[in-house]
């Protein structure tokens, strides 16, 4: 409106040029002041609503932003997978290892810490000692496996404590020293041999148990729980599919790869050959000499689906005959894929006259402590059922 | 507040999501460069389509809840109203789950919403985790 007058006003100053020769010299320059000073107050008015759209854009960019916080913050609770740093049982720190497997690899062990140049020399030691030229992946892992089966015990079973041995048995370092781990110890000191050895590992884990998924050729992962194998029947755990390894471990696999292979499964690998499922009592018979065996029976013919219930009557009629012979075995079974839809069967003797702690508990000195305090404590010795 | 420009090969980025979960069913895909892509976008989504820039949806072919789904908008300020939006589908999703298919729901229980510069991404899968690490990594 205002620039409407103006310019109104300016068309008869211009235009009626009667009228104009009539005024005054001050008349003449209000135009120009009116003019100017509607120019002044433009600027003014749009200054004004510039800072005031700044404004606006400011507070609109702050609610976005915190709106992608929050989303941010969400997500975070969501999915994510932690293996480093997180504490199985609330206490068990998985640590990284890597700077121990690089310095294995591509050298730079003056940058070691240590501890982590004492872990890398042991680790190194075994390795030498048990991996030979030309071996495959899988025949690695399966040395690594073994060696650690036969070499690591059980943790937290003493209890009078060696100061400095085994103090941090969850940590690699002190597995390979103090030979015993709880489970995040040998999941941990495995990931660093598979790392050494050129393979991809993850440790896995729920709150009160940790083991290892190991990519034994591309794309081919396998479960391996070293742990529950060492104080068991050896290979029952090793080189799982996520099917069988669902029978006795939970985990949230979202975050890990697929393992539904079964080439490298120690069943598919092992398996002996055999007709029917009759002649298998003879099998284990021959087995009862071992302490925790374990055999795998591949059979000439395909077996159906539903002619598996056949083992559970075998496995049950074993059991019960070892019970009535005073045997103190058990024998279990699980049935494992192979190509083409066949079956494996996997049978387990776990000996329960033995335990891991590596003092045989009917020994002469076992016999002497137990009258020693029966003597102390007048009552009869003590004797193990 | 400047928009953050991203640039995203759509294509690539669905072959390579849905690679990372080897358990995922047969999958069926309509994306914004179809005909019909602003009809089979509300299916996933009722946010004003003239709001996207690009967007891929999979589902799986035989009705089960495996959904992977990445929608990039024009403008970061309506990040936010898609991830919502995607939140919605997924329990609308539950819903009929639960009347329908109750053994699909630990699926969509634990289904993935998240963000990469504009681009929203929804995950329904086993393997949810591993997918979402290929959408972090992937757009640059």
């Amino acid at each position: 409106m205002v620039y409407f007058g103006i310019l109104y006003w300016f068309f008869l100053y211009r235009v009626g040029g009667y009228q104009m020769e009539r005024m005054t010299k001050v008349s003449k320059i209000l135009p120009f002041l009116l003019l100017a000073g509607a120019l002044m107050a433009n600027l003014a008015f749009v200054t004004c609503q510039m800072e005031q759209m700044s404004l606006h854009d400011q507070k609109v960019g702050s609610f976005i932003d915190k709106q992608l916080e929050r989303q941010a913050d969400e997500e975070k609770q969501e999915n994510t997978y932690i293996e480093d740093g997180f504490r199985v049982s609330g206490m068990y720190e998985i640590r990284s290892t890597k700077q121990i497997s690089d310095a294995y690899l591509n050298g730079g062990e003056a940058k070691l810490s240590e501890e982590d140049r004492e872990t890398l020399k042991m680790a190194s030691d075994v390795i030498a000692e048990v991996v030979r030229e030309g071996m495959d992946n899988y025949e690695k892992e399966l040395v690594i496996y073994e060696w650690m089966c036969d070499n690591i015990g059980h943790g937290n079973s003493s209890t009078v404590t060696m100061p400095g041995e085994g103090a941090n048995n969850y940590l690699p370092h002190d597995v390979l020293k103090g030979k015993n781990a709880i489970c995040v110890g040998y999941a941990t000191t495995f990931r660093l041999f598979m790392n050494m050895l050129g393979m991809e590992v993850h440790v896995v884990h729920n709150d009160y148990h940790s083991w290892n998924l190991v990519e034994v050729e591309h794309g081919q992962w396998y479960h391996v729980d070293v742990y529950s194998d060492a104080g068991g029947c050896k290979y029952r755990n090793f080189n799982m599919t996520d099917e069988l390894a669902k029978l006795g471990h939970d985990w949230d696999g979202a975050a890990l790869p697929e393992a539904c292979a079964t080439a490298h499964s120690y069943a598919v690998r092992t398996a002996v050959p055999i007709e029917s499922i009759y002649e298998i009592p003879k099998e284990i018979a021959k087995l009862m000499q071992e302490r925790n065996a374990s055999i795998f029976f591949r059979f000439s013919e395909k077996l159906e689906r539903e002619k598996l219930p056949v083992a559970d009557y075998m496995v049950d009629q074993i059991n019960i005959a070892m019970a009535q012979m005073g045997m103190d075995k058990n024998l279990s079974g699980i049935w494992y894929p192979d190509s083409e839809d066949a079956y494996i069967l996997g049978l387990f003797l776990n000996d329960y006259g033995e335990t891991t702690g590596g003092f045989d508990e009917e020994s002469e000195e076992a016999v002497r402590i137990n009258e020693e305090i029966a003597k102390v404590f007048q009552m009869e010795p003590l004797t193990e059922e | 507040m400047p928009e953050t420009k991203i640039s995203v090969d759509m294509e690539a980025l669905r072959a390579d999501m849905m690679k990372a979960d080897t358990t995922l069913p047969e999958m069926l895909v309509v994306d914004s460069g179809g005909e019909r892509a602003k009809q089979n976008f509300t299916v996933l989504s009722d946010v004003d389509y003239q709001l996207v820039s690009s967007y891929f949806y999979a589902y799986a072919k035989e009705g089960t809840a495996e959904e992977i789904a990445v929608v990039c908008m024009k403008d970061k300020a309506d990040v936010a109203q898609m991830m919502d939006s995607l939140k919605k589908h997924i329990k609308d999703r539950e819903g009929t789950f639960r009347v329908y298919a109750p053994e699909q729901l630990r699926l969509t229980e634990n289904a993935v919403v998240t963000r990469n510069g504009t681009c929203v991404a929804l995950i329904i899968s086993k393997k949810n985790g591993l997918v979402q690490k290929v959408f972090k990594k992937s757009i640059t």
